[in-house]
């Protein structure tokens, strides 16, 4: 039974039901039939996604589900590479992203962690001054105060304070992750994106990361996806759970890990597939 | 014979075969190192680099030809490196995948394996008979355009192993791509682009053929550019040739600097190449 579920190919998931519960508080970010394309290849198949503010959200559902592709069409990054295409509204504070609009400003608006360590070649002062410079020009006191606090905030200002002119590179995974961290705060985004933040870290790290997400969701609204199903009901106030790239589940993190109501669902959140 | 025993001596011949091939490939660079050693060292003293090219039979050094290689690979290097590390960048960040950077990418394959006789001529048909003289421009040109496809190559290869995620995590804070490309992609493989250049230098430094056509040679101290040029190979290759002794000394002398100059650059590059892939 669990294996006629995964074995369903995509066209007969088209009919599919689909649960979503949309959040009772206010959307900061609203994904609305969305659809993304790598070349002539549907990936996402009219996906929504509601974003409140200053909860984290969580992106669940087995590998090739389209949850890191609705991830990456958030912020455009995907802009980068050509063939790659979204359609359907992505509203930002009232304004619809995918059409018009600079990238960069947006990506300014929405950051990104991802799910490897990606340090800059450079301090680790200069790592996280590197998005503020991009936009400002700040003294060197103002510059000073925002690398402590986006450090602080990122938990991370403790173990570097002493050596915030050496090599970001010279950190573990788990600090070097939270330098990335530190980094996508300090040009102070409305939304932090993260991508498996913690799947190339230790238990420890991945603790000290989680930790930090959940201090941070007072300012940050924070989009987590993540393989982890513990790490998204511990730290998660709401869960996206997709396949095949539908949402086919949306809704309070309780609910969908205790009282999912698609079957697939709670198939998988009990680990009978994915 | 047994299977087994088959293949074990089928083995055993295998390795012993390439065990012979190494040894005969290290054996001529050795003699070749050898001859050098033997017949160069006992020249070198300090009048090498402090006198100019002598008459058969008096005492001289290589003093011109040191200089005039110095500043023409410099030339060439500097040419090569602005071109070669821009056209690099411009196949691995933009032009990847695209039909027109495949193109531009077998072309360059090409020009690296042009012979070198025939980027001479090409240069002195673009530098010298229109100016109607030999000049160290036209040659350092045209070590440029031995350099380039080597710097071009290189740094496509090294850009190239720079990860995405660098790329993407730069683009995610807002900046441009070329921001993205100049101030961490660059400074992430500098190393690498450092060896590009210490590449296409150790491949330019011996080139006689594309000298002679261009620079020409020159038995006097000249720096300027706009003269003929002498070039430690372009003497060797007049010296050589040469039936006195003591211009077939510093022929072998100067073939020597090259060698060890070479030598040391390839040193330098394996050096920072490694220190590069354990950080």
């Amino acid at each position: 039974m669990t294996d006629t579920a995964v074995m369903n190919p995509p066209s007969t998931s088209a009919g599919e039901e689909q649960f979503m519960t949309r959040p009772e508080g206010e959307l900061l970010l609203e994904a609305r039939e969305l659809k993304f394309f790598y070349g002539a290849n549907e990936s996402l198949h009219g996906v929504d996604l509601p974003i409140e503010k200053n909860k984290i959200t969580a992106l669940i559902g087995p590998s090739g589900c389209g949850k890191s592709t609705l991830l990456r069409a958030l912020n455009r990054i995907y802009a980068l590479y050509p063939g790659q295409r979204a359609e359907g509204e992505i509203m930002l504070d009232g304004e619809d992203m995918l059409r018009g609009g600079d990238p960069a400003a947006l990506r300014a608006r929405v950051g990104m962690v991802f799910q490897k360590p990606t340090p800059f070649p450079m301090s680790i002062y200069d790592n996280v001054a590197f998005g503020v410079r991009l936009y400002h020009k700040k003294s060197k006191a103002e510059m000073d105060d925002i690398v402590e606090r986006s450090l602080t905030r990122a938990a991370l200002w403790d173990e570097v304070k002493n050596k915030l002119h050496s090599s970001g590179l010279g950190l573990s995974g788990g600090q070097q992750q939270r330098l990335c961290v530190a980094r996508g705060i300090a040009v102070q985004p409305e939304i932090l994106l993260l991508d498996e933040p913690a799947s190339a870290l230790d238990p420890v790290s991945t603790a000290k990361l989680e930790q930090t997400l959940v201090e941070l969701k007072k300012d940050v609204t924070i989009v987590i996806v993540t393989h982890n199903l513990q790490q998204a009901s511990r730290i998660s106030d709401y869960t996206g759970f997709m396949f095949l790239g539908r949402m086919i589940e949306f809704g309070p993190t309780a609910d969908i890990f205790s009282n999912p109501r698609s079957r697939r669902t709670r198939d998988y959140v009990t680990g009978r597939f994915g | 014979m047994t299977r087994a025993a088959y293949r074990r001596a089928f083995n055993g011949v295998f390795v012993v075969l390439c065990s012979i091939a190494t040894a005969i490939a290290l054996a001529a660079l050795v003699m070749i190192l050898w001859t050098l050693l033997s017949k160069g060292l006992g020249g070198i003293d300090f009048m090498i680099f402090t006198k100019d090219q002598p008459a058969p039979g008096s005492p001289g050094g290589l003093r011109n030809a040191i200089v005039g290689s110095l500043i023409m690979c410099a030339l060439g290097m500097a040419i090569a490196l602005v071109i070669g590390i821009l056209a690099g960048t411009w196949l691995a960040e933009y032009g990847a995948g695209t039909k027109y950077g495949h193109v531009v990418r077998f072309f360059n394959d090409v020009l690296i394996s042009a012979p070198s006789i025939l980027i001479g001529l090409f240069v002195y048909e673009l530098l010298v008979a229109p100016f109607h003289g030999f000049s160290g421009y036209a040659g350092g040109v045209a070590l440029a355009f031995l350099a380039t496809p080597i710097v071009v190559r290189t740094t496509e290869d090294i850009l190239t192993l720079q990860p995405g995620a660098l790329r993407e995590a730069g683009m995610a804070l807002g900046a441009s791509r070329a921001f993205v490309i100049r101030k961490i992609i660059w400074k992430s493989a500098r190393t690498g682009l450092l060896t590009a250049g210490l590449l296409g230098f150790a491949r330019i430094s011996g080139e006689t053929a594309p000298l002679l056509f261009t620079s020409l040679g020159n038995q006097f101290y000249n720096a300027k550019l706009s003269q003929p040029m002498a070039s430690l190979p372009t003497t060797i290759f007049q010296f050589a040739l040469s039936a006195y002794d003591d211009w077939q000394r510093l022929a072998w002398v100067g073939a020597l600097l090259i060698a060890v100059a070479v030598l040391f650059i390839n040193i330098v590059g394996r050096v920072l190449a490694r220190e590069k892939s354990h950080s």
